[in-house]
């Protein structure tokens, strides 16, 4: 139904700090992410789930889409809180094996059935839900593939499922499975995320990423540093990256924003954000 | 520290239905007599983690064997769950040896060997929930 969405800026926000929950339309994300996995402490989870479905309803009043990152092994209950209409999908995280990810399609089956539940689309652009359900208006899955393992199945796991459109490299879990240099350096970096651009296109999935560099980088980076980044990763073949400060978003939008003709669909993306942020 | 339930074997779907919450660490199974009963427990424990927000594994199992028909399998018991980390024996052995002392001591070594031999904790339960 929806052209590929424009999706420059993935902003994490963790879904325990209801402050920023209640703030997510303002930040001017292409994309917001509510995280249930690493952000949150075991001991909040259970307050950040009771704020998903609120959150998505906020986060959409700016025109953002919805995600939700999940738990691997809290899947269900994590699914359980999510799916709500105006999620768009959901971001599995240290998957390995396409059992991982037919389980995570089942799961979502089971609540979409139940709770009459499509892809949300872009604002204005909701869909009927007598509308037959098919693959292309199911909920989303983006992978993140964060260990060696996932790597090296990249091509298998991105064809194994057709709600599979995006896929990341979670750095942070990546540095602890792979080691990094006595510099800091990840001398595997550069090549994970050259192989993951190349198998990305080649099985028609959107490479989510920004280059990193030392010093100020990955996802708390200054703006500065971001904007760099998001720029090397835009000339890499990146489509947008994530980030966890609000700070970066700007940054993203402008590093991931093509200087010739491309430019129009990011400059309509953001006139929809804006006309959004007046109808609420 | 834990908190240790011990279901019934006359309920055990709906004990473990109670019982399997955030914050329980173990289940114990009393009368073990067979393998199975073990796997079904583990299999209803699954479902209930998944369902209930508990990371999968976390629950453990500690099985009571307290009858001659329990320490037959006692050594197939012992490998029939990764979930299960102690086995021991439980205060109606005393019962069904009828005190007969001599026994009742080869039945508890005899438990004690397979579960040694498994890799996990004996852990004599025959005093304690009399």
């Amino acid at each position: 139904m929806t052209a590929q969405a424009v999706r420059r800026s993935w902003l994490l926000i963790p879904g325990h700090r209801s402050d920023l929950v209640d703030r997510s339309h303002t930040f001017g994300a292409d994309v917001v992410v509510f995280d249930l996995e690493d952000l949150v402490h075991d001991g909040r989870k259970h307050a950040a789930r009771a704020n998903m479905q609120h959150g998505i309803e906020r986060a959409r009043q700016g025109g953002a889409e919805v995600f939700v990152r999940c738990d691997l092994e809290l899947l269900y209950v994590d699914l359980e809180a999510s799916v709500w209409r105006g999620l768009q999908g959901i971001i599995l995280p240290k998957v390995m094996t396409v059992e991982q990810i037919r389980e995570a399609e089942d799961t979502l089956a089971h609540f979409e059935a139940e709770r009459g539940v499509m892809q949300a689309g872009l604002v204005h652009e909701v869909n009927e839900f007598d509308e037959p359900r098919s693959i292309e208006n199911s909920l989303e899955i983006h992978l993140s593939l964060e260990n060696a393992q996932g790597n090296d199945a990249a091509d298998e796991l991105l064809q194994s499922s057709g709600r599979i459109r995006s896929v990341s490299l979670g750095r942070a879990d990546l540095v602890m499975d792979l080691r990094g240099e006595p510099n800091g350096e990840l001398h595997l970096m550069p090549f994970l995320m050259q192989r993951l651009i190349i198998v990305a296109n080649a099985t028609g999935v959107s490479p989510v990423g920004a280059w990193w560099q030392a010093t100020s980088r990955g996802m708390r980076a200054s703006p500065e540093a971001t904007l760099q980044s998001a720029r090397l990763g835009f000339l890499a073949g990146f489509k947008g990256a994530l980030c966890v400060e609000p700070e970066q978003v700007a940054a993203l939008n402008q590093g991931f924003t093509p200087a010739d003709e491309g430019a129009t669909a990011c400059l309509a993306r953001d006139e929809a954000k804006r006309q959004a942020a007046e109808w609420a | 520290m834990g908190v240790s339930v011990r279901i019934s074997l006359a309920s055990p779907e709906a004990d473990l239905a109670a019982a399997v919450r955030p914050g329980v660490s173990t289940i114990i199974l009393p009368r073990v007599e067979s393998s199975n009963q073990i796997r079904t427990a583990d299999a209803l424990i699954s479902d209930l983690e998944k369902r209930r927000g508990i990371r999968p594994g976390t629950i453990e199992l500690h099985a009571l064997i307290e009858s001659p028909e329990g320490v037959n399998v006692a050594q197939e018991v012992a490998s029939s769950s990764p979930r299960l980390k102690t086995i021991g024996v439980g205060p109606n052995m005393r019962v069904h040896f009828e005190n007969d002392g001599d026994a009742l001591e080869y039945a508890t070594a005899e438990c004690e060997l397979h579960t040694l031999a498994a890799g996990l904790t004996p852990l004599n339960m025959q005093y304690v929930l009399d």
